[in-house]
């Protein structure tokens, strides 16, 4: 039954609560690899636009009341919520693979790469994934406080996510010039990124986690 | 048949407001209305009871469970009405109800057709789109198709046409006609509930200060009206709220002091002068007996 509510929930999220941004930002990010010579995670960074108004939607919609007359728990509402902008973010990862693919190929034969950022490879989904789990503990509490603190929280978690990941973008370009191995584009040198991308999703795993637990804190606590 | 919903002790404090020691039962087969000023804390009676807002204390038992505990059994069993609906503004009601649906387990998908052609709602209408009255029914549609066997409904009423009151209140009458269904009924709307409802429950400034059969309740007071000379100190006394013209009096009694006002015109009251006459026409002397 707790599995159902929360599958029902998700599936209220995409039928109802999602903002048409959202596939917008989704079509965007990769999309935006083929800028040579762009940093690269701000293809990503869009995406947090379109998450940032699924919450303000909840407060125009009035989300928190409808889900509470719903035979769900507040819990369920904020495992399925968060379990929703991680479907959206990892999508837009997934997303953008095939394309970062086609992207590396493009833009290196044109020979319009530079050394303004990095390369697209493992690496750049590490930083993404770490900047999306900061960007989640920011702004998804703030969706379920008594008095809804969305915009100020999105826009400092957003300016967080870009500082972030453009200062480990700019790290991994940095080390030995950038010939780093995290910078590499070869096959060897990818699969020595993998751990990291592992040892990121772990990160955004943990973070969501902490997302979830403040933000049933929250809603708990709040009177709707 | 054991109360369907058991309500004790609920506590909660805000600046400027306090719901004070709530109680009440909710039995098989009975209408019971809420009724109470703007503020005197039905909503948030209504909202603690559902676990909306967090009462400071106090149990809320739900065909037998802990409402806290068993939350989402409870809420499958029940169906909820907050006035107008009012969320989603922009979706369609089909888009609404398809998801509104799936969380619902005896979801009835012949009475809501039945109820939505009822109330003549148009399915690929915006929310945003619907008369208030109109969002009324669509909240009721959507509560009377799980075959709910508690409905909890805060103002179902407000917003409606006579004549849509009307209509409403003979299916909440055909609903409870089994002894297996219940109603909690919060209004400002007190001639409705003299049609249907067959229990009142009276909040005030955060407490409930009278409850019981509408009859018995009924019947227990008297509307007595007269000439300002005839205002007798003990008549006085008695009158628990008094509305003075130049002209004279009319105030409202109880039934078994009635004889105070021998000679006077006297008339049955009903539950919206028992209402007026104890918030507006307040005797602060004879409230205090």
């Amino acid at each position: 039954m707790k599995t159902n509510t929360i599958r029902n929930l998700i599936y209220k999220d995409f039928r109802i609560s999602l903002h048409p941004s959202v596939f917008i930002f989704l079509i965007l990010a990769p999309a935006m690899l083929f800028i040579p010579d762009y940093p690269r995670p701000i293809g990503f960074f869009y995406l947090l636009i379109g998450v940032m108004n699924m919450f303000t939607l909840d407060l125009q919609y009035k989300d928190r009341e409808f889900c509470a007359l719903l035979p769900a728990r507040k819990r369920d509402c904020v495992k399925a919520r968060i379990l929703s902008v991680s479907i959206i973010e990892l999508c837009v990862m997934l997303v953008s693979v095939p394309f970062a693919f086609i992207a590396h190929r493009a833009v290196s034969a044109s020979g319009a790469a530079g050394h303004a950022g990095m390369h697209i490879n493992a690496t750049l989904y590490a930083i993404v994934l770490i900047g999306y789990g900061i960007f989640n503990l920011i702004l998804i509490p703030g969706g379920y406080r008594k008095h809804f603190r969305v915009f100020a929280r999105g826009f400092i978690g957003m300016a967080v996510f870009m500082l972030l990941t453009i200062g480990l973008e700019n790290l991994v370009c940095r080390i030995n010039n950038g010939t780093f191995f995290l910078n590499g584009v070869s096959t060897s040198e990818i699969l020595l990124q993998l751990p990291f991308v592992a040892g990121a999703a772990v990160f955004y795993v943990l973070m969501n986690i902490l997302t979830y637990q403040i933000s049933v804190h929250e809603f708990e606590k709040a009177d709707i | 048949m054991s109360a369907m919903m058991n309500v004790r002790g609920l506590a909660k404090k805000y600046p400027g407001f306090e719901l004070k020691d709530v109680g009440f039962s909710v039995e098989p087969g009975y209408i019971v209305g809420f009724i109470g000023r703007n503020g005197a804390g039905k909503t948030t009676t209504i909202k603690s009871i559902l676990g909306l807002t967090k009462p400071d204390s106090g149990i809320v038992e739900l065909f037998g469970m802990n409402m806290r505990e068993h939350e989402i059994e409870c809420k499958q069993q029940i169906g909820i009405v907050f006035g107008e609906f009012g969320y989603y503004a922009d979706k369609r009601i089909r888009s609404i109800t398809a998801v509104y649906k799936r969380f619902y387990k005896d979801w009835d998908k012949k009475k809501y057709r039945q109820y939505i052609e009822k109330f003549k709602l148009d399915e690929s209408k915006r929310i945003k789109e619907l008369s208030s009255g109109m969002k009324v029914k669509y909240s009721l549609a959507l509560a009377l198709s799980h075959n709910a066997k508690l409905l909890i409904l805060d103002e179902p009423t407000s917003g409606l046409d006579p004549v849509s009151r009307d209509e409403l209140t003979d299916i909440f009458r055909e609903i409870v006609s089994d002894g297996e269904h219940s109603i909690l009924f919060s209004t400002h709307v007190t001639s409705d509930l003299d049609k249907c409802a067959d229990y009142i429950i009276y909040i005030r400034e955060g407490s409930i200060i009278m409850q019981g059969d509408r009859e018995e309740i009924i019947n227990g007071y008297r509307l007595v009206q007269g000439r300002l000379d005839e205002l007798t100190p003990r008549l006085e006394e008695a009158l628990l709220g008094i509305k003075e013209t130049p002209f004279g009096f009319t105030g409202l009694i109880r039934a078994d002091e009635c004889y105070l006002a021998d000679g006077l015109q006297s008339a049955k009251a009903d539950i919206e002068s028992i209402m007026v006459y104890t918030e507006k026409y307040e005797n602060h002397e004879g409230s205090d007996r």
